[in-house]
């Protein structure tokens, strides 16, 4: 019934001789919301770089769709359609929210300076398109009010949201989001909840690295575990609960899921 | 052979200029994070306020030489002062620091220019200067003059004294921590504006000196700072930002380029021959021969 | 059909800004052109001095470089010490080409000075995708010494002199300073420069606010984040530096063919300063403030020269003034007098 979209095979990145990510075999179906946990510095980032192409494996393969995408560049796998989210919150600070919704529709036009000189046909086209798929993802995310807002400029929830629009407007089929609740609010994470619950009920499929528990047990569809650059486990949220290893290894010994939310 | 030997030997004393003035740009640099564009200034001050003190007051070279080197210290700090403490209150030091500096330097280099003349002065004769011989090989001396080994001496004495600075005191072991981290730093407790502002004042200090080495090798003018604040940036970056070491040796190294492509290729290629280098180390090896790497979190 | 709804839409407040600043450039353009041809409606001959012509020509030569130096130091963002590297090599193409080959007309040169100053330009986008920052500042300033230095020692190129002799270039058989119609000499460069700049307006202006305006703007705010938006940034930061450095070239060709002499400072970074400057004090990204920001570096020294001789000051001021002046708008308006501001 379910079908993989995005599956790695051992993927693994070594800084200098410390093994960042190690031998991960990592899978995700279409729809499905996969959360990936672990304590700070566990790969967690270096996997999403690494799937993005941002930075190159030492070793392994990463298959989208079927194909094998290892080695691409950062720009033809967002092309292929995977996007993602940072981490520390990465807009282009001086923009509007709408241009920086405008500029992730780059990857789905293809207008060159000629056109722009002339305004051709092409040009006019391809600038309404943008202009409604910019409706679009702001409505998606509710930020739809804050159009010509400054990035910088707006609340720190707001601007995760953004993140997730600007990422929404390439069109992917996958999306990746580094803690997306960092920072939020009760009342912004329920909103974050609906979005990527909405994400996932409209065919996109998530992956999501969070620390806030409440998040990840509430919506994640299945979650793996990271420790020291390897996925040391993988399963429902109701397995994961009760894994002794993650238990140890993630929370510490003696202590409970429930408590870190 | 002799002849190539004594071409790198004619090199090192202007390494040596060039190294001080190198550190004065890395020091400033790791610290304020500015390319601190108005360097070049105050190492033709200082070689001014040298020429004034030798001329006019008759006094002997290493007084001059550390009195230079207290104006120089002056007048960094007040660069400091009137051209990046308002921007660091503002914080825009990072977007708008080097055009400031830029400006700075060049208001300088004409009031200069306007109060000096552009006539180029010449120093006293500090010094009887005779050539010395080192060694000879097949007949041939291989000879320094005095007046480089004095200056090679001067240069020498002014690391040590800072390399202890930095490795004994604890302002010094500040700042090496500060041009790793100033934001952490100041956490810790330090007062960064204290360090700010000493750490231009040594900048100025060496930068004088720098001056007035050379000034005592070849003539002064107002508009010596452009190429030789660029040859002390290129000297650090050949180095390795950061690096005290690094710097003296980057100087050293870029000193003999220059002497060896005067004397092998043409004197027209001597000034160019330090940017060559300078471009080549960006593009091979950015970190220089001894700095470290820095690279961006994603 | 589509124009339609493209003129039905609504104008944005920042567009309508925007629109402000185009018709504000007209005016300036006006001006001139009202300045070309006064002489034509007076009957007793010069109103304006043959010498203030020349300032303008001169200061729209720079305005070209300045759009120019826009595009790289402007819409990319990185800063460049070097960009009298294309100034120069657009100068001394047209100024060799036209000198030793009689059969090269000054047009044919811009375009061949446009096609060096592009390869040329390819190393600094390479070391770009290397370095970043401060270290390019010292990177694309030691690169354009370093042509400085070779145009000194070359003896093709005339050496510290450099070349002279370059003729004015010729429209349809008529030299440009000698076009019956036009009461001076200056009038044939003032109407062309006119329209060049007002073309790279609408050039800038255009694609700024298109998708390859937008990818440029991406990468100079986050560099990672526009990777991750699919946007090639090797490609646009080559793009940026390509395009920049054709414009600049262009400036230096009409430098080459007005004052028919090309110079080794022409290399210097002393020029280069001065362009990167001109854009800094107008306005980064803002193409009327290039346009004035040029103006008022090649305006505001022939003025304060009259000044000066006036007082009979022993030293030329303008330096130390335009110093002072950096260091100002550094710290009163770091966006430039016509920049938009910046959180």
């Amino acid at each position: 019934m379910s079908e993989v979209l995005l599956s790695t095979q051992n993927l693994s990145k070594s800084f200098g001789g410390i093994m960042a990510n190690k031998d991960i075999n990592f899978h995700i179906n279409r729809g499905e919301i996969v959360a990936i946990i672990g304590p700070n510095g566990s790969g967690k980032t270096t996997f999403y770089n690494l799937l993005t192409g941002i930075t190159r494996c030492s070793g392994g393969t990463i298959t989208f769709e079927g194909k094998n995408i290892t080695g691409k560049k950062p720009q033809e796998i967002t092309k292929l359609g995977i996007s993602r989210t940072f981490q520390n919150i990465r807009l282009f600070g001086t923009l509007s929210v709408a241009q920086n919704i405008e500029i992730a529709r780059h990857c789905r036009t293809s207008s060159t300076m000629w056109d722009a000189l002339w305004h051709t046909k092409k040009y006019g086209t391809e600038k309404e398109e943008n202009a409604e798929a910019v409706e679009r993802c702001m409505e998606y995310v509710g930020i739809a009010d804050k159009k010509d807002w400054k990035a910088t400029n707006l609340p720190y929830g707001m601007q995760r949201k953004l993140e997730i629009a600007r990422a929404l407007a390439t069109d992917p089929k996958l999306i990746l989001l580094d803690e997306p609740a960092a920072g939020m609010n009760p009342k912004e994470k329920e909103e974050l909840m609906d979005i990527i619950r909405k994400l996932s009920s409209d065919g996109y499929s998530v992956i999501l690295i969070e620390h806030a528990m409440r998040v990840v047990m509430n919506i994640a569809d299945r979650i793996s575990v990271f420790n020291y650059g390897e996925k040391i486990a993988d399963g429902l949220p109701t397995e994961i609960r009760e894994n002794p290893v993650v238990i140890q290894a993630y929370l510490g010994k003696g202590a409970s899921a429930d408590g870190n939310a | 052979m002799a002849v190539f030997l004594q071409q790198v030997v004619n090199g090192l004393a202007q390494g040596g200029i060039y190294a001080l003035i190198a550190i004065g740009w890395t020091t400033v640099f790791g610290i304020v994070g500015v390319m601190n564009w108005t360097h070049g200034e105050v190492y033709m001050l200082g070689a001014y306020v040298g020429f004034f003190l030798t001329t006019y007051s008759g006094m002997g070279m290493v007084p001059a030489l550390l009195l230079s080197m207290g104006a120089g210290a002056i007048i960094a700090v007040l660069i400091d002062q009137f051209g990046y403490v308002p921007l660091r209150k503002r914080g825009t030091l990072a977007r708008s620091g080097f055009i400031t500096a830029l400006g700075l330097s060049t208001f300088l280099r004409y009031s200069a220019n306007a109060a000096f003349s552009a006539d180029p002065r010449v120093y006293p004769a500090l010094m009887e200067y005779h050539p010395i011989t080192l060694f000879s090989i097949g007949g041939t001396a291989v000879t320094i003059n005095s007046l480089h080994l004095i200056i090679l001496i001067g240069t020498f004495i002014i690391m040590v004294v800072l390399q202890l600075f930095f490795t004994r005191t604890i302002i010094g072991k500040a700042m090496l921590a500060g041009s790793q981290d100033m934001k952490t730093l100041a956490l810790m407790g330090a007062d960064s504006e204290k360090l700010i502002k000493i750490t231009f004042a040594i900048s100025g200090a060496l930068g004088a000196a720098a001056g007035f080495f050379m000034g005592m090798l070849y003539t002064i003018y107002p508009t010596m700072g452009a190429l030789a604040g660029l040859k002390g940036w290129a000297c650090a970056i050949l180095g390795g930002i950061g690096s005290i070491s690094g710097s003296l040796v980057g100087g050293v190294l870029i000193g003999i380029a220059e002497a060896l492509t005067s004397g092998f290729v043409s004197t027209g290629y001597k000034d160019a021959i330090s940017f060559v280098i300078m471009i080549l180390v960006l593009l091979i090896k950015p970190t220089g021969l001894m700095g470290y790497k820095f690279e961006e979190k994603v | 059909m589509k124009k339609i709804h493209i003129s039905l839409r609504k104008p944005q407040a920042g567009e309508l800004k925007a629109n402000r600043k185009v018709i504000a450039v007209c005016v300036v353009l006006a001006a001139m052109l009202f300045i070309c041809f006064l002489d034509d409606f007076t009957p007793s001959g010069r109103v304006i001095p043959n010498y203030f012509k020349y300032v303008i020509v001169v200061s729209l030569i720079y305005s070209v470089a300045s759009l120019g130096i826009n595009f790289y130091s402007g819409y990319q963002g990185d800063t460049s010490l070097g960009h009298a590297v294309f100034f120069g090599t657009g100068a001394y193409v047209t100024a060799y080409l036209t000198t030793q080959f009689s059969g090269i007309n000054f047009w044919a040169s811009i375009l061949i000075g446009m096609a060096f100053s592009a390869v040329l330009s390819l190393p600094v986008a390479w070391a770009g995708s290397r370095v970043k920052g401060s270290f390019m500042v010292v990177i694309t300033y030691g690169y354009c010494e370093i042509f400085r230095y070779l145009a000194i020692n070359s003896n093709t190129l005339g050496g510290t002199a450099g070349m002279a002799g370059i003729p004015s270039p010729k429209i349809f058989g008529v030299r440009i300073t000698k076009i019956p119609w036009l009461p001076s000499n200056k009038d044939g460069f003032i109407l062309i420069l006119m329209a060049i700049v007002g073309f790279l307006a609408l050039f800038t202006y255009r694609i700024v606010n298109s998708r390859v305006g937008y990818a440029l703007a991406a990468v100079r705010e986050d560099e990672i984040a526009a990777y991750a938006m699919g946007v090639n940034v090797k490609a646009y930061k080559r793009l940026a530096i390509i395009t920049s450095a054709v414009i600049t070239s262009v400036a230096g060709s009409f430098y080459a063919g007005f004052t028919n002499v090309a110079d080794p400072s022409l290399f210097g970074a002393t020029l280069s300063i001065t362009i990167f400057t001109m854009l800094v004090i107008g306005g980064r990204r803002s193409i009327s403030g290039a346009i004035l920001g040029a103006f008022i570096v090649v305006i505001c020294p022939e003025l304060l020269r009259y000044v000066q001789d006036l007082i009979g000051l022993p030293f030329d001021p303008w330096y130390i003034l335009y110093g002072l002046m950096l260091v100002i708008i550094m710290r009163f308006k770091p966006e430039g007098l016509l920049g938009t501001k910046e959180s």
